[in-house]
């Protein structure tokens, strides 16, 4: 308890000193939530050269939206938060990009997208998480993961939260299948 | 339970996003149903491990290393020192900020270095500046005042402002008590060699001009390059007399690190023109300046710009000036390129003019030419290259496309043979809503759907001239025969109620609960502006017993003015006036509402009605049809009575409308102008508002004898089996007071000419013509029910009719008023029985039968038998 309050505190000093523009205490800050960031993105986007490279975004965005944080809920959360955001909008970028122009030489991603995982590759949770097609894995992580409620999500993406719903009904028979449920 | 359903019902069920009966529904099931038992597991199972998967993975071990240094270049951005020239400085700074990022307690240690480097360095920098400058008495004081301020300041500076505040307080501090063991020692040493330069001053301000470049770089945060930038940098400079004669000052500049000359370096005379470029050997020449003080100041891109103030030129005499820079980081201020990206206005159009070949148009002219954006659904707006339509427009487009006004479908009623169905049963209609509707549509230029045309609301929306009950009986019988104009061989038959009028101040007090949508969809200049146009020329009509409330439903229901009389007026007028549309609805949520306000205000002896003001749209809360009537239905045995007033067009849900009045014993009027709101509410208020006789139904009784076949011209949905006449639970329609209803019939006499299909004489049962039948001259007998509006019992009224046809010319104008407006009828439902009918002879019989038409609504009439004639004639 004793040692919570003092996290607390050091922590709310850190968020002070990190606002009056000291990046050490900024960094330590994030470096204190960098594996939950790191985690959600790695998740939601099944690739660990973007999960790191919007993870930086994420702390880099952080730095600059920093004078909005009020501190209303903690740190943590607020970074999680636009850590999500950050993540979508490099989606929703790459959406538009990929909808004029279709990346071949990609095709790792191409075919992940096409759901073309053969049944017999029986995998472990994780790995099951990151073959799922992009929409239903980023409502399974951010809804079953993390945590988020459909209307949340909704919002996120622009979508009914009906349609949130659907979708996290079809992930979660897909993950059955492809974890020989 | 279908098998997709239970499986979406199961995942809800898990994530406890289920209300209580689906839950208890769920766990029935998955009593009964093993397969389901094992899905709900295994699913179970596997939300639980996401659950429990770790929210936090260790990422890379660089992955902060790396945003250290981003995050460095994107503060010094923020200070606009965009560009860095000497690397060797710049690596300097940047090292430290590392150190000051990675290690707090390292930083510190850092500073004191710093802090004992400046002392030093600062130390020797005073004694040389006093050493040289001309003795200066107060020195000590303007130093040692200070020191006291910042060590008492430095007691109670905050913890937290340690890294920033003591670096320059204890810096200063060492650096000053330094100073002034300097100039305790410069007093013990008086003799000071005299300046050899006369024409420059001493810095006013030593502390700040003095401290020396190295301290400076070193205690670099972004800010202090910034100040130290501005500052001036006197210790930079000797000034030395030149020889008579001359009048202009010279100078070199070199490179304070190097010593080695610097090229091109700008010399100004600052707020002058004057100045020159230094050349090879880094020399300048400033000539031609006239005698005066000056400020210099050097610059060049790389070094830190140096400025000289008070440089004295006098005649005869110039200055000499070296300048020692210091390479430093640049400031330009970043270059800010705005360019204007205009707002996107979905109201504004451009036009563009393309150009193109003649002949290419020649050839595609025609029906061939089609441009984009031709069709209402086609305008794309694109923002770079990306289509931006919103969901709305894509709704609207739709709408626009689908037309989702909503009419039942009618089937039409066909002749029936007398001798087998004798007896025809209907409920009266006194609503006319049809009769608007269909109006809007030709005056929009097009021909009513079929199903929209309701011949008998057509009919019922005018008034007619039938005499006034006499001995007591709600309402005055009035029958008529002649030749049915569209078909020589056939009768009509009119048969007319007319309501007792009731003069206003007689009415019983009204408690009436309006229920206004104010939902999105009610939006438009023809809806809720109508509808509060409207309930203002009600306001205007009600009495001080009178009681009024306004319940208000979008999204969610709310009351907006609570029960108030009807003298209060103001207040009644000001809450109509603040309504305003917006957000979805929510109709079954505000019909609960409203009736629980009427409830709350129920007056025993009085008129107690929810009047519905709607385009019908409900789509929230009770929204089954089913459920909705039964509420109503349940209501109006309470004595509360529902009118619903239809507004709007293109989401107009006319079906429902007419169902929910007719559940109510209400009204249901169309009102789609201001005219027609006049109409219902003051025309016809004690109509609308005030029953006098409930559950009103008819019964005639064909003398086969006499007739062949018969006909009931509309009425369609409101035709009763045999059996219902005579029960008293069966609702039927209600007549208010001054209301007419008019009922037609078409009748084939025995003898004529029908088609219809044999049916076998019924071999147990006699159904031969009896002796009644064949003396009497009686054609027909009218049967009426009503209920007297407070009363559970019906009344009788038997109304036998001869068999007297009278010519078509001599009938009364209610006759061919009312066939004109069958014919008229017949022919937009494009009836299979409109014989010869047709526009011309509907409008030659109504011009006839016009009458006094006192509020035009006859005239208006034949304006649409006229518009469409013209219509049916361009459409052929």
């Amino acid at each position: 308890m004793e040692q919570e309050k003092q996290l607390l505190t050091d922590s709310a000093d850190l968020i002070h000193l990190a606002k009056t523009g000291d990046n050490a205490a900024f960094l330590q800050l994030c470096r204190e939530n960098s594996g939950r960031v790191y985690a959600v993105c790695l998740r939601m986007l099944a690739n660990t050269e973007l999960a790191k490279e919007l993870t930086q975004e994420t702390i880099v965005r952080a730095w600059q939206m920093l004078h909005s944080f009020r501190g209303e809920s903690p740190f943590g959360a607020w970074l999680h938060r636009i850590a999500v955001n950050a993540v979508l909008d490099h989606i929703r970028s790459q959406k538009r990009r990929s909808a004029r122009i279709q990346f071949t030489d990609d095709i790792e991603r191409f075919e992940r997208e096409e759901e073309q995982i053969s049944p017999e590759a029986l995998m472990d949770l994780e790995s099951a998480v990151a073959s799922l097609p992009l929409q239903a894995r980023t409502v399974v992580v951010l809804h079953d993961i993390e945590g988020y409620s459909h209307d949340e999500i909704g919002t996120m993406l622009g979508i009914a939260s009906g349609t949130s719903k659907a979708t996290l009904h079809r992930a979660r028979t897909l993950l059955k299948a492809r974890l020989g449920r | 339970m279908n098998e997709k359903h239970v499986l979406d019902l199961i995942h809800d069920y898990i994530d406890g996003t289920i209300n209580d009966t689906q839950r208890k529904m769920v766990e029935l099931h998955i009593m009964q149903c093993e397969s389901c038992r094992k899905e709900l597991d295994s699913i179970r199972t596997l939300v639980d491990e996401l659950k429990s998967l770790p929210k936090s993975i260790n990422p890379p071990a660089d992955i902060l290393t790396d945003i250290e240094s981003k995050l460095s270049v994107k503060e010094l951005e923020s200070l606009e020192v965009d560009h860095r020239r000497n690397g060797k400085v710049e690596k300097k700074i940047f090292r430290f900020v590392d150190y000051f990022n990675t290690n707090k307690v390292q930083a510190a240690w850092y500073f004191r270095a710093a802090a004992m480097l400046t002392v030093l360095v600062g130390a020797f920098a005073v004694w040389f500046t006093l050493r040289t400058s001309p003795p200066q008495r107060d020195i000590t004081d303007i130093i040692t005042q200070p020191i006291n301020e910042i060590e008492s300041t430095k007691k109670q500076s905050d913890v937290l402002d340690k890294s920033k505040s003591t670096e320059p307080t204890s810096a200063l501090k060492k650096e000053q008590t330094s100073k002034s063991k300097v100039s305790e020692k410069q007093a013990s040493e008086p003799e000071q060699p005299k300046l050899a330069v006369e024409n420059a001053q001493i810095p006013t301000k030593p502390i700040t001009t003095q401290k020396p470049q190295e301290q400076l770089m070193a205690a670099a945060t972004p800010d202090s390059i910034v100040a130290k930038i501005d500052s001036t940098q006197k210790s930079m400079y000797q000034i030395t007399q030149l020889e008579k004669g001359s009048n202009k000052i010279v100078g070199r500049v070199i490179d304070a690190t190097s010593g080695d000359p610097i090229v091109a370096v700008n010399v100004l005379a600052v707020g002058t023109t004057r100045g020159a470029v230094t050349d090879m050997d880094g020399k300048f020449t400033i000539v031609g300046i006239p005698p005066g003080s000056y400020t210099l100041r050097a610059s060049k891109v790389g070094y830190a710009a140096l400025e000289m103030r008070d440089v004295k030129v006098e005649n005869d005499k110039g200055a000499q000036l070296n300048f020692r820079m210091k390479s430093s980081e640049v400031q330009i201020s970043g270059v800010t390129i705005t360019a204007e990206r205009p707002m996107i206005n979905h109201l504004a159009t451009s036009t563009v003019r393309v150009q193109s070949n003649n002949e290419e148009l020649k050839t595609k002219q025609g029906n061939n030419l089609f441009l984009r954006g031709g069709r209402n659904n086609e305008v794309q707006y694109l923002v770079d290259g990306v289509p931006v339509t919103s969901k709305l427009d894509r709704l609207q487009t739709q709408q626009r496309q689908f037309h989702t006004e909503e009419y039942d479908k009618i089937n039409e009623n066909e002749f029936l043979d007398a001798r087998q169905n004798p007896l025809s049963t209907f409920s009266i209609d006194v609503d006319n809503a049809s009769y608007s509707n269909v109006r809007r549509f030709i005056q929009d230029g097009q021909m009513p759907p079929k199903d929209a045309v309701r011949i008998e609301e057509l009919i019922n929306y005018f008034t007619y001239d039938y005499p006034q009950p006499k001995n007591g009986y709600p309402f005055s019988i009035t029958t008529e025969m002649s030749t049915c104009p569209w078909n020589g061989e056939h009768k009509l038959l009119l048969i007319g109620l007319q309501g007792k009028k009731i003069a206003m101040e007689n009415l019983p007090p009204s408690n009436l609960v309006f229920l206004l949508d104010v939902s999105g969809s009610m939006n438009e200049p023809n809806k809720l502006p109508l509808v509060k146009a409207a309930f203002r020329l009600l306001v205007d009509q009600l009495r001080e017993e009178d009681k009024v409330s306004i319940v208000v439903y979008a999204g969610r229901a709310g009351l907006v003015l609570p029960s108030t009389y009807g003298d209060e007026k103001e207040e009644i007028l000001h809450a109509i006036d603040q309504l305003q549309a917006g957000g979805s609805t929510a109709g079954g949520e505000g019909i609960l509402l409203a009736y629980k306000i009427a409830q709350e205000n129920f007056k025993k002896n009085g008129n107690n009605r929810v009047i519905l003001a709607t385009d019908g749209d409900f789509n929230v809360g009770i929204s089954s049809d089913a459920e909705l009537e039964r509420l109503i239905e349940e209501k109006r045995d309470l004595g509360i009575y529902l009118s619903v007033l239809g507004f709007g067009t293109g989401n107009y849900k006319d079906s429902k409308m007419e169902k929910l009045a007719d559940k109510g014993n209400g009204n249901y009027s169309y009102i789609d102008n201001l005219k027609e709101a006049r109409k219902v509410f003051v025309g016809q208020m004690a109509g609308t508002l005030f029953t006098i006789a409930k559950d009103v139904k008819l019964q005639i009784e064909f003398n086969p004898t006499k007739v062949k076949a018969y006909r009931l011209i509309g009425y369609e949905n409101r035709m009763l089996a045999k059996e219902d006449f005579n029960s008293d639970k069966k609702d039927a329609g209600e007549l208010g007071a001054g209301h007419s209803v008019t009922a037609l019939y078409e009748i084939i006499p025995s003898g004529g000419e029908v088609n219809l299909p044999e049916v076998d004489d019924l071999k147990y049962q006699d159904s031969r013509i009896n002796r009644i039948a064949k003396k009497t001259n009686e054609i027909l007998t009218v049967k009426f029910r009503y209920k007297p509006p407070k009363e559970s019992e019906s009344r009788l009224i038997v109304h036998p009719l001869e068999d007297e046809t009278a010519e078509l010319d001599e009938t009364s104008n209610n006759f061919r008023w009312a066939a004109s407006i069958a014919e008229f009828g017949m022919l937009l439902r494009d009836s299979q029985f409109k014989g010869s009918a047709s526009f011309r002879d509907a409008l030659e019989l109504a011009q006839d039968a016009r009458g006094k038409d006192r509020e035009g609504y006859r005239a208006e009439f034949i304006r649409f038998v006229e518009l469409c004639k013209d219509l049916a004639r361009s459409q052929k």
